[in-house]
């Protein structure tokens, strides 16, 4: 019974903590629940509603959006940029460390400061773009560039966290197999492609499945910044739900919302895992 | 065994601990104490103005009645306001006395957080109800039960370059026919090819003018949209051609050009603005200080204008009714009205304000508006208002129109109608009768 | 073998050399680039934090201000502020980082040891329950969660702000992980010579695990001190449980309402304040993060 006892701390707050809530949320999915706490058996009408609403459908459709223009891009970026950092010269460590800067940066104050750097009018990216010969970009502003400045400021943060993943994992792949490659006649782009490529696989999957879960529970950005505006070009479902809670005050639509999300998610790991796996066995 | 033990009782006593530095959502109240939790909201450019003032007076209330604490919390923005407050009413502590938009607390008031006033209203013999314009008193009724009192309420109105005027040898218009008049006068001797300006964009600006050429947006009981109506389309007909018959008004205002822009750079002599501008005004355009003045909009049919504000409410949890009563008698008395116009620069509610001397002397331009205090109107207070007026009807006509030339009112009105008469009837659909402001 | 002269040799290895100076000339300038744009808030948080509001308002914009006009007012002044209250915030912000850290590292040691070496009926369900634990999203559940914790009466506490996070199905997972690695064998020896789970948990198990329980008081040390959307949602507005992240969050709300009421310079200099130990932090514990990151991410 000690057994028991050691686990029961970590996994009472657990239970407490993640668990509960989540009961709590399916269960007060099937409801309309008021910020009174009143709440009313509704059945499957929370539901329903998310395929029906159009600011439903449209939060929708923005995550995907947000997923489809960030996980690729994120990919690439962190392995190009742990390619590029995999290099042995001096000063290489004091680049890595600057490279680190996004990941040591508080998601909070990277989107502060993105807001100065977006801003149409004095905004340095604006200043740029002009000096360049470019319109200046009304950005957060913009129906059109709003998500796209925000895919921007997590490109920022997240490829530099990932490629410190793809670094340790570069690290990682045996000098032999590089050797031996470059003794059957490999050049620079065989050895990417035979070597390093089939090492990182498990790794790209990993960075793959964590971006796209990220992906879809993004919130933050479009909370601090753009509230969803401009004209809901920024809602996403995390921040659907979280409105439908805090600011329309229903809290059964809300958690329904959370638990399509969270469904959503499960299935989408499941399948990468599927895939991976597959795709290991095959390489 | 031992270490495990120490440390689980360990880390329970730093748990007790934390617990017991305090917090749960209430402000810990030495024994004896009543206290009142208020909330309001920094409103557009004074966040720092405001929480000086309620603080201060606070902190008199407090002096005034020992034993009592009153928790101001001021600084929360705008866009958060609702979202934190909901937060609390969720756990369960909602504040006690709140200030809230009129359009912000609609929902809320539906939902049944706020409490009924009419029986301190008809105790309390040291609040008067007619001291308070009218249409602010009514914007807080529901079927002529009294949630709200009125905080502060800004109207719509003319604001113009005395200088200018005076150049062009012309003084504010009455009604419409005085206003195109003014305007041409003003292209001609000035020389200034766009002498008006305002945001045509902004749906909120459009509302003076139907209202004034007798058109309304909805039904009494709110569940009719009636911008079909001859007398609506006439009047949005009347904005367009301010633009694009007569040029009165520079067409890259319906492309994203700012009326700030022009105003600081001089090219208007008249723009539209709001009454809780006025306090900013020096501050925001310094080069025209002593060169500007208010008045009130011209009348069409009828005069009419924007007039609406923040409104002083108490929630049904609140523990000491009768002292949020007070305080919320305390703080609308004349002299802490005056208090709040020469702290954050915003109008007062309280007419009998407009009556002190001292007011007068130093706060001349809103007493210039008195009348529009007594005339304005709000716009319908929905809450599906904003999603068919700020959606529906601006992106449909609005956007589509003000920017075109040869835009055609009428038939984007008809299209814009059908799209707003279903939302209006989804939400009557599946909600109880609830008018504001009946 | 054709043997060279070394000058001839020496020759061939620069020709190669120059060769190869545009893809060096194009790799150069990508990693500047990157430089530049991963950089560059860093160096905008340090500029904007040592000039005052006018240098910040002044178009056009001033890179690189003179010496003259550099000051350290932001950083006494955001003590002081009511605003940021730096004191008091920071105060909570290290304590959130601090006892989270604590009991994460005491709680996931104890749980994942329990799952991996001791009896335990209905370890499997625990399993997982843990692992169903990683799949749900906070945002989705963070409502619901707010009505528990509110409920039990810790809304806007210090308690409130730090129980949800003081365990973590991660960090349970991974300590899990190596326990499982440490050899039964030498359990089942330590049992024999009479010691109990206590002795067996702290003077065997987590020395083999040392690097896990790093990683884990790491991560768990960074996640307070930079959480914010728990401490946000729970806390009251302007509360004095305040951290780092909320206080930011409030100014730049503030800085976007219209107002100019917000000092520039304050706002970078809490940045920073709330930056800098994370990269100290880092330099002093980059094995255990990237080990924390690879072995929980890859491995796991």
């Amino acid at each position: 019974m000690t057994g028991w006892l050691f686990l029961l701390p970590g996994f009472g707050i657990i239970c407490l903590c993640v668990l509960l809530p989540a009961a709590l949320a399916l269960g007060l999915s099937f409801t309309n629940c008021s910020r009174f706490l009143t709440v009313q058996w509704a059945g499957l009408d929370n539901y329903r509603r998310i395929l029906t609403d159009p600011v439903a459908l449209k939060a929708v459709g923005n995550t995907l959006y947000y997923l489809a223009l960030f996980v690729p891009t994120n990919l690439a970026l962190a392995l190009g940029i742990a390619l590029l950092l995999n290099r042995r010269f001096p000063g290489i460590k004091f680049i890595r460390s600057v490279y680190f800067v996004p990941v040591a940066v508080s998601g909070i104050v990277a989107v502060s400061i993105f807001r100065f750097l977006f801003n149409y009018d004095n905004g340095p990216i604006n200043a740029v773009i002009s000096t360049m010969g470019f319109e200046p970009v009304p950005w957060l502003a913009s129906e059109g560039w709003a998500m796209i400045a925000i895919v921007m400021i997590t490109l920022w943060k997240s490829t530099a966290f990932f490629s410190i993943i793809f670094l340790a994992a570069l690290q990682d792949v045996p000098q032999e197999l590089y050797e031996a490659a470059s003794v059957d006649g490999a050049g620079r782009w065989a050895k990417f492609f035979h070597v390093t490529a089939p090492s990182l696989l498990p790794v790209i999957m990993i960075v793959f499945t964590l971006s796209a879960i990220g992906a879809f529970r993004i919130f933050e950005p479009m909370f601090v910044l753009t509230r969803g505006g401009p004209a809901d070009s920024t809602v996403t479902v995390s921040l659907l739900a979280y409105g439908a809670a805090f600011s329309s005050g229903e809290l059964g639509y809300a958690n329904a919302i959370s638990f399509v999300l969270l469904t959503v998610i499960l299935a989408v790991t499941l399948v990468l895992n599927r895939i991976s796996r597959k795709l290991e066995a095959r390489w | 065994m031992r270490q495990v033990l120490i440390l689980y009782v360990g880390s329970l006593l730093l748990m007790a601990g934390l617990w017991l530095m305090g917090g749960h959502g209430r402000p810990l109240a030495t024994t004896g104490e009543k206290t009142i939790e208020f909330w309001t909201y920094a409103g557009g450019g004074s966040a720092g103005r405001s929480t000086r003032f309620w603080r201060g007076l606070a902190d008199r209330f407090e002096k005034e009645n020992p034993g009592v604490r009153i928790l101001t919390v001021t600084d929360i923005d705008q866009g958060n306001y609702v979202q934190m407050l909901s937060t609390r009413v969720i756990g369960g502590t909602p504040p006690d006395v709140l200030i809230m938009d009129d359009n912000m607390a609609v929902g809320l008031n539906e939902e049944g957080l706020i409490a009924p006033l009419d029986d301190f209203l008809r105790r309390d013999p040291t609040y008067h109800v007619e001291d308070f314009p009218a249409s602010m008193m009514r914007d807080g009724r529901v079927a002529g039960t009294q949630y709200w009192i009125p905080w502060y309420g800004g109207s719509s109105c003319l604001m113009y370059r005395t200088d200018l005027f005076e150049q062009a040898g012309v003084s504010p218009p009455r009604t419409w026919q005085e206003f195109l008049d003014v305007c041409r006068t003003l292209q001609a001797k000035l020389n200034m090819p766009h002498p008006l300006a305002f945001d045509v964009e902004v749906a909120f600006w459009l509302m003076p003018w139907v209202w004034q050429n007798g058109g309304e947006i909805l039904s009494p009981d709110h569940r009719k949209v009636l911008i079909d109506s001859p007398e609506f389309i006439e009047a949005v007909q009347f904005v367009h051609d301010l633009m694009y018959q007569h040029h009165f008004m520079d067409s890259g205002l319906a492309r994203g050009m700012l009326v700030k822009d022009l105003w600081s750079a001089g090219k208007v002599a008249m723009i539209i603005g709001g009454t809780w501008e006025i306090g900013m005004m020096d501050d925001n355009y310094p080069q025209w200080k002593g060169r500007w003045e208010v008045a009130p909009l011209p009348a069409g049919r009828l005069a009419a204008s924007f007039y609406g504000g923040q409104q002083l409410m108490m929630t049904r949890k609140c523990k000491y009714p009768e002292l949020a009563w007070r305080f919320m008698v305390y703080a609308t008395r004349p002299e802490n009205q005056k208090l709040w116009t020469d702290i954050t620069g915003s109008p007062p509610a309280n007419l009998k304000t407009l009556e002190m001397t001292e007011f007068r002397r130093e706060h001349a331009h809103f007493v210039r508006l008195k009348q529009a205090m007594l005339t304005g109107r709000n716009n319908p207070l929905a809450p599906f208002f904003a999603e068919i007026w700020y959606g529906r009807f601006s992106n449909v006509v609005l956007h589509r129109v003000m920017s075109d030339p040869n835009g055609d009112v009428a038939a984007a009105v008809r299209e814009a109608v059908s799209q707003m008469q279903k939302i209006v009837d989804n939400y009557w659909a599946s909600h109880k009768h609830f008018v504001q402001g009946e | 073998m054709v043997t060279m002269g070394k000058s001839a040799g020496l020759r061939i290895k620069w020709r190669r050399r120059l060769y190869r100076l545009p893809a060096l000339l194009l790799y150069g300038l990508i990693l500047a680039a990157g430089v530049v744009v991963f950089g560059f808030p860093l160096f905008w948080m340090v500029r904007g934090s040592l000039i005052n509001q006018a240098m910040w308002m002044k178009q056009p914009l001033v890179w690189l201000p003179p010496v003259s006009e550099l000051r350290l007012d932001a950083f006494g002044g955001v003590f002081q502020s009511e605003q940021f209250r730096m004191g008091r915030v920071l105060l909570n912000t290290a304590m959130l980082g601090l006892f989270t850290m604590v009991f994460n590292v005491l709680y996931n040691c104890m749980a994942g040891f329990a799952l991996s070496k001791m009896r335990l009926p209905g370890k499997g369900l625990v399993l997982v329950a843990l692992l169903a634990t990683l799949m749900i999203p906070f945002e989705g559940m963070m409502v619901s969660l707010y009505l528990v914790v509110a409920k039990l009466g810790l809304a806007d506490s210090m308690l409130g702000i730090l129980l949800p996070g003081a365990a973590n199905a991660f960090g349970i997972i991974l300590m899990w992980k190596f326990f499982n690695r440490v050899p039964d064998d030498l359990i089942e020896a330590a049992v024999l010579d009479g010691a109990d789970w206590g002795t067996i948990l702290f003077r065997i198990a987590i020395p083999v695990a040392a690097p896990a329980v790093a990683t884990i008081a790491v991560i768990s040390f960074l996640g307070g001190w930079e959480a914010f959307l728990w401490p946000m949602l729970i806390t009251d507005p302007h509360s004095r449980f305040d951290v780092l992240q909320k206080v930011l969050a409030s100014a730049t709300f503030t800085s976007m309402g219209g107002s100019a009421e917000v000092e520039w310079a304050y706002l970078m200099a809490t940045a920073l304040i709330s930056t800098v130990p994370v990269l100290v932090l880092f330099f002093l514990g980059q094995r255990f993060f990237i080990a924390g990151l690879t072995s929980g991410a890859v491995k796991g």
